[in-house]
């Protein structure tokens, strides 16, 4: 417990200290561990087809966060260290970290080049697709030349500057394979799966997007190139499992949020009672939002001059946050029953 | 076109490449030490997926085929072209290679350290397929007209592609190695063009390296310390002139050599003519008198011919005073053997003037004189 006056826990901090913070949980270690594997196979033997992995889940499931802890506390290292290797020097673990502490995370995560991680934008064209990747990249000039020099230099640049993974995210824009519309469009969608069919050849790919996405990339031929999906999500009270991951995952954050001095306290109310449930409803078992419900309630209890986190709080947070975007239909924290939606409403991703 | 302003140069390199992310190119490049800036920039957008003149649009130029090595006509500074660039190294590595300095004269290009005549560079993309293998890269030294062979593998080099028979230049060529005009892109994007690599040429004979190492000491950026030595074995006629134009005298000499171009200064030289120039200036004056007194016997109505290195105003004049001195020497004294008679004063001969002695012996002078 530090001994700051509690005048200093101020709401304007929450936000930037629950960014940094990242939360363990199985789902994450097997989905690193599956990127690990996918990207030692390529280290190990880089002229043979590579495979393909998806991670889809309902938004705010805490893929991406997933991908980024990857790339910040995986990758960065091991090229920071193979930076220093390729100028001679042998590499020093205290090194590293002193580099690493030395410039803010999203530096490292950009200018690493052992892992493409790519937003897709809007509605996916093959030329989208290529110039978004262009720009992960850091293309001079991701929107000039023709279809065919874009995909060159894609290629070109993902040859030269030595990626071992690709991450394609919000892959659910990536565009419908449909037999109806102009002849343009299906010979676009069709590209779109050729050149990803060539890619995943060359390079591991990792699929991240919400459940929508899971029917539109996977045709066939990309298919038989891919791994057993991850799953992600949601986290259902039904399942034994699911209720012990999410229980933990509370537990956790709890522990966080009084590591990070967010709060002078642990808020064990997280733990306690009928909360985790309330949380799992009020969130459709996403564990993202639970940190972020948290954050809301955290921030809420701050204005209003409160350092212990309590209930009401959280019933406040709901209201404004979960009620409102319809992610539940009624506050579990102020019901007098907890009606828990079934796993296939779960499911539904359309919020 | 990006505009980058001076103030905002990051020294910290990964910050830099943060900040500059989209604006460097995404494969950093750095140079060879014997590489130009011009075949720099080339490299850098072929590295890139892009065709050459890509890094001049970046820079903000509009550069048309202004490739051969010479002064920085653009005014490219050293933060901007490093921030392109992408290196590690930032403008300190990449200083060297603008040529700010004024030349000493209105014909004079620099070439790393020394200055050559505009014509002696040319634009061309001329490669040695033997050197590429080794590090991939254009040497600098292969933009030197003369020069029909690359230094330091001795390979002659290709300046046209062996497939389509195009004079390789410097349009999109995909890799530097590849002929740009047998480059083509497939409809799914794979580069599908002639690798000169793969079309080794044949070696200069061996006799003429030593020869060829001299001349190419004065002006190749990896041979300075070779340099001092070549030097230090030249007549003490040319002392006090530079590396860039004893390379030239070599060259204007080479032009001279039994079947080679007179006519034409943009022309490759054939690596035994270069030899042979090389030679004459190794072993200064004697040579040179032999080679003359040959010339004149080659062609004996036109000793004018000699103009061609005698007027040319390329060549730096204390060279050239120098060498009609000796020819001029060297004309007095083969009509004094048609004389057939050895009692002249050889002093009075020294101090004559020239052309009135030729007068007289032409005028039959001294015949009259003995009777």
């Amino acid at each position: 417990m530090s001994g700051k006056p509690l005048a200093t826990y101020r709401s304007e901090d929450v936000f930037e200290k629950f960014e940094q913070m990242r939360i363990k949980h199985p789902h994450h270690e097997a989905a690193v561990e599956m990127f690990e594997k996918l990207r030692h196979r390529k280290i190990r033997s880089p002229a043979a087809e590579q495979t393909a992995v998806s991670l889809f889940a309902g938004s705010q499931s805490g893929k991406s966060t997933t991908v980024r802890w990857y790339i910040d506390s995986v990758l960065v290292d091991e090229w920071l260290g193979a930076e220093k290797r390729k100028r001679g020097n042998d590499t020093d673990l205290q090194e590293i970290e002193s580099l690493k502490a030395k410039y803010p995370k999203e530096v490292l995560r950009k200018i690493q080049r052992l892992a493409l991680y790519v937003e897709l934008s809007g509605e996916t064209t093959i030329s989208g697709l290529i110039s978004d990747i262009l720009e992960a990249l850091g293309d001079v000039d991701p929107h000039s030349g023709t279809a065919k020099h874009r995909r060159y230099r894609a290629e070109k640049l993902l040859l030269g500057l030595g990626y071992q993974i690709i991450f394609l995210d919000e892959t659910q824009h990536i565009k419908t394979q449909t037999f109806t519309g102009s002849k343009s469009r299906t010979d676009d969608a069709t590209e779109v799966q050729n050149t990803l069919k060539r890619w995943i050849k060359r390079w591991p790919i990792v699929f991240v997007g919400t459940q929508h996405a899971e029917k539109i990339i996977f045709e066939h031929q990309v298919d038989t190139r891919s791994e057993k999906p991850l799953k992600f999500g949601p986290l259902h009270f039904g399942n034994e499992r699911d209720r012990t991951i999410f229980e933990d995952f509370c537990g956790r954050l709890c522990l966080k949020v009084a590591q990070h001095d967010i709060l002078p306290e642990a808020p064990t109310i997280l733990v306690e009672g009928d909360v985790p449930l309330c949380l799992n409803v009020a969130t459709k078992g996403r564990l993202g939002l639970v940190t972020k419900l948290t954050r809301i309630a955290i921030e809420i209890a701050l204005e209003r001059g409160e350092v212990k986190l309590q209930r009401h709080h959280f019933a406040k947070a709901v209201d404004d946050f979960a009620v409102r975007i319809n992610l539940c239909a009624s506050n579990p924290f102020t019901d007098d029953r907890i009606i828990v939606p079934s796993v296939e409403d779960y499911m539904r991703d359309d919020i | 076109m990006i505009s980058r302003s001076e103030c905002e140069f990051e020294p910290d390199y990964y910050l830099r490449r943060y900040l500059s992310f989209g604006q460097s190119y995404a494969v950093p490049v750095r140079p060879y030490p014997d590489e130009c800036l011009e075949d720099l920039l080339t490299r850098a957008a072929c590295e890139n997926g892009f065709a050459p003149m890509r890094s001049y649009r970046l820079l903000g130029l509009d550069a048309r085929d202004k490739l051969a090595p010479g002064p920085n006509r653009y005014g490219i500074t050293a933060k901007s072209l490093a921030t392109l660039l992408g290196n590690q190294g930032g403008p300190a590595e990449v200083a060297h290679l603008l040529h700010d300095e004024l030349s000493p004269s209105a014909h004079r290009s620099p070439f790393f350290d020394v200055w050559l005549d505009w014509r002696t560079l040319t634009n061309n993309r001329r490669v040695s397929p033997l050197a590429l293998r080794s590090a991939p890269y254009l040497r600098a030294i292969w933009k030197v007209w003369p020069l029909s062979f690359d230094p330091e593998t001795k390979e002659t080099l290709l300046t046209r592609c062996p497939e389509c028979e195009n004079s390789l230049s410097n349009t999109f060529m995909g890799d530097i190695w590849c002929c740009n005009h047998c480059s083509r892109l497939s409809s799914d994007g794979i580069l599908q063009a002639v690798d000169l690599r793969e079309h080794p040429q044949a070696l200069v004979p061996e006799e003429y390296w030593d020869a060829l190492d001299f001349a190419t000491s004065f002006i190749d950026p990896n041979k300075r310390i070779q340099r001092a030595m070549s030097r230090s074995e030249l007549h003490r006629d040319f002392d006090g002139i530079d590396d860039g134009d004893i390379f030239e005298t070599i060259f204007a000499l080479a032009r001279l050599m039994p079947g080679a171009p007179a006519k034409s200064a943009r022309l490759e030289m054939s690596a035994p003519d270069m030899a042979a120039a090389a030679e004459l200036v190794r072993g200064w004056p004697a040579t040179f008198e032999g080679f003359m007194s040959d010339f004149a016997r080659r062609m004996p109505r036109s000793h004018h011919a000699l103009r061609a290195v005698l007027y040319n105003t390329r060549l730096s004049a204390a060279v050239r005073d120098r060498m009609k001195e000796l020819v001029r020497a060297a004309s007095v004294q083969s009509a004094m053997r048609d004389v057939g008679d050895r009692r002249f004063n050889q002093e009075l001969i020294a101090l004559a003037e020239f052309r009135s002695l030729r007068k007289w012996i032409k005028g039959r002078a001294f015949e009259v004189n003995q009777m």
